[in-house]
Parts: structure tokens; sequence; C-alpha cells
């Protein structure tokens, strides 16, 4: 149980940055376009919703493909759920940012992850640990505070991108 | 000698205020305690550290906003030197920990929530300087650092002050382990462990002046060229 639920976030980890690096990268050409059409605070809107509904494919994705390989010991899918939404938003809002920064530099793929890892790993620390306290039938008031805590890591994430991110858009 | 006599004050207060915690750390008497002993001195050379790295970085992170704001080249190299001096005081905060916990703990590192919160801490500065290496055009690297340096700085405060806190942790303070407070019954502890959180503050920022100094003689030097 404790190796699946580290496997689970470990891949849903990497599949994300490879995920979410492409989505300034693969739009490079149509950037300066965006650049004349939007406000950076809209781009950067989209950018979230986009990363954040394409991280929670992946996740059920995985979820599902995991059940069938290795079975499923999630028994609680109430509290599993919001978990994932919670854990899967702050990934994809942080490497959006990374993303974002490391767009600017000359050797993106590499960038993406040096700048990435030590800055998730609160958000994903606080995840695998919430989640294997769930694998392991805790209720909702065991982990309330994790859960907080958690939420409030997110919260911090998507207020630094909405103030940082026209920093990085006016090159 | 005319030049030390002209010397500002507070750099005399600096050394005056570490050779007080650097002989009064080291020979004052200390509470007699089992397993800690005599390594309970580490409080005023280990702890200090982590103050004065904390207060650096968040020097270093109003440079960076300022950076932001006005886009003026100053508040970039301040910044940047401020990380540095961080991670140098991070560095001998992690070294000073480790000597204690080999004492204390049986092994210098055993994966303790507070030892590897502290290790990526300083990966995350680590990374902001392979970024400003990595940005060729000169403004463009200054504003995108800046714009890390207060995104890596915001997630930090939780790894290292929250995290530890919620799981079990052997280090004092953390997860229900008493801090040095419950000890210091007479204290002569405190008497030097604020001596020393100043003293090695002002020895930080005595280090930041100078090498902003050279820095900016240096940019100066390649604008001039």
């Amino acid at each position: 149980m404790e190796v699946w639920n580290a496997l689970f976030w470990i891949i849903l980890l990497f599949t994300a940055i490879n995920a979410i690096s492409k989505s300034f990268i693969q739009e490079e050409r149509r950037n300066l376009y965006y650049f004349f059409l939007t406000k950076p605070f809209e781009i950067i809107v989209a950018k979230l919703i986009y990363s954040f509904l394409y991280l929670l494919l992946i996740a059920v994705i995985s979820l599902v493909l995991f059940g069938v390989l290795f079975g499923n010991p999630v028994n609680n899918y109430s509290l599993f759920i919001p978990n994932l939404l919670i854990g899967c938003l702050g990934l994809s809002s942080a490497f959006t940012m990374i993303s974002a920064i490391a767009f600017n530099t000359s050797n993106r793929a590499v960038m993406m992850a040096v700048l990435g890892f030590p800055v998730i790993i609160p958000v994903l620390v606080l995840s695998i640990s919430n989640s294997s306290h769930i694998l392991d039938g805790d209720i909702l008031t065991q982990i309330q505070g994790n859960m907080l805590t958690l939420i409030s890591i997110d919260v911090i994430i998507i207020a630094l991108t909405f103030v940082l991110f026209p920093f990085t858009w006016k090159s | 000698m005319g030049y030390l006599l002209k010397t500002e004050w507070w750099k005399w207060l600096c050394v005056a205020l570490l050779s007080y915690t650097v002989i009064g750390g080291l020979l004052f008497p200390v509470p007699r305690l089992p397993i800690l002993n005599e390594t309970i001195r580490a409080l005023h050379f280990h702890v200090p550290m982590w103050f004065g790295m904390i207060l650096v970085f968040t020097g270093s992170v109003i440079y960076a906003i300022k950076h932001l704001n006005s886009g003026e080249q100053r508040y970039d190299i301040y910044s940047s030197q401020l990380a540095n001096i961080g991670v140098a005081f991070g560095i001998l905060g992690i070294l000073t920990g480790m000597i204690w916990a080999n004492f204390a703990w049986g092994e210098p590192w055993s994966n303790d929530p507070k030892q590897n919160a502290s290790a990526v801490s300083l990966l995350i500065y680590l990374a902001y300087f392979v970024l400003r290496n990595s940005i060729k055009d000169e403004q463009q690297r200054n504003r995108i650092s800046g714009v890390y340096n207060i995104f890596a700085y915001f997630l930090m405060i939780p790894l290292l002050f929250i995290l530890p806190r919620m799981t079990d942790s052997l280090h004092p303070g953390n997860g229900g382990n008493p801090g040095f407070n419950a000890y210091d019954l007479d204290s002569n502890l405190r008497k030097v462990f604020y001596t020393a959180v100043l003293g090695w503050t002002l020895l930080g920022y005595w280090i930041a002046t100078i090498s902003t100094r050279i820095s900016l003689i240096q940019t100066n030097i390649e604008d001039t060229d």
C-alpha cells in the first residue's frame, strides 16, 4: 500500500513536469500573437485552468491503469478524490509558473526540472502523507490539519503566480 | 590606525558581540542534561545561522520586489549578493547541525524532516544561481531571477517552519520536543544566545555591504569598457 501510494504520486509528478513544461514551449510561435491580443492576466488564468484539467485527466488515467495492473487499495473515495484534486491543483499551478520562468532560459527542459523539484516538495510531501493516511483508513478529522496546510500552500502558489506572471511575460 | 578609528560603530559592536559569544558560549556554565551534556553549546553557533539565513533571504526578497518595481540594476545586485550570503549561512547551519546531531542523535544525517527541509531550501537557492547563469540577456536575467526568488522564498517558509512541526521530528522545538527554553532555568543560555543572534546577523550584514560594493564596482567597470 505504501509502495502503491508512493509510485502513484511519483508517476504523477514526472508526468506533470513533462506535460506542463510544454504549455509555453509548445506555443512558442503563437506567443507574439497572444502578446498583442490579450492581457497577461487572461493568459495565466487560461494556462492554469488548462494545466489543471490536463493533469486531472492524467491522474484519472493513471488511477485506472494502476487499478488494472497493481490492484486498487482505495476504499475511501470521498477523501481520496478531494486530496487528489488539491494535490493536482498545487502541482499544476506551481509547474505552470515554473515553466513560465524556464521559458526564458536557454535550456528549458533541464531548467524546468532544476527549478521545479525543490519548489514542489512541500505540496508533494503533504499530498503523499495525506493520501497514505487515507489509504490506512484515517477519517477527515485526523488529516484536517494537513489538508488545510495543503490548501493554503495552493492558495499561496496561485496568488504568487497571478502577481509574478506579468513580469515573465514582458519580454 | 586612522582607518580603524573611522570604522563605523556597528562593526565594532559586531566584533564585541561575537567575541562575547565565542568566549561565553564555550566557557559559561550550561545546564547538565543527559545525552546533551556540553553539546547544548551548539545553540549559540547553530541556531543563529538559521536566524541569519532567514533574515538575509528576506532582505534578498525585498530587493527582488524593489527591482521588479523599478527595474534598477542596483537592486538586483543587492538581491543576488544577499542570496549568496544566505546560502553560506545555510551551509554553515547544516554543518554545525550535523556536528551536533552526531553526538545527540548518534549520526550526522538521520533524514529528519527538519534536516531534509533545510537541505531542500538550500537546493532552491542553488537552483536560483543556476537560473541566473542560464539566461544571457542581462535585463531579462535580472527580472526572471527576481521572479523566481520571490516565488521560491514563499514556498520555502512553509517548508522550513510548518512541515517539520506537523510530523515526528527529533529536532528540538518540533514534533512535541521541548526547545531550549525548557532547559534554560537560570537564563544563562539566553544571555549568550541573543547576543549570538545579533552578532552573527551583523556579521552577515557586514559581509553583504562588502560584497555588494565589489559587485557594483565590477558592473561599473564592465559598463565603461
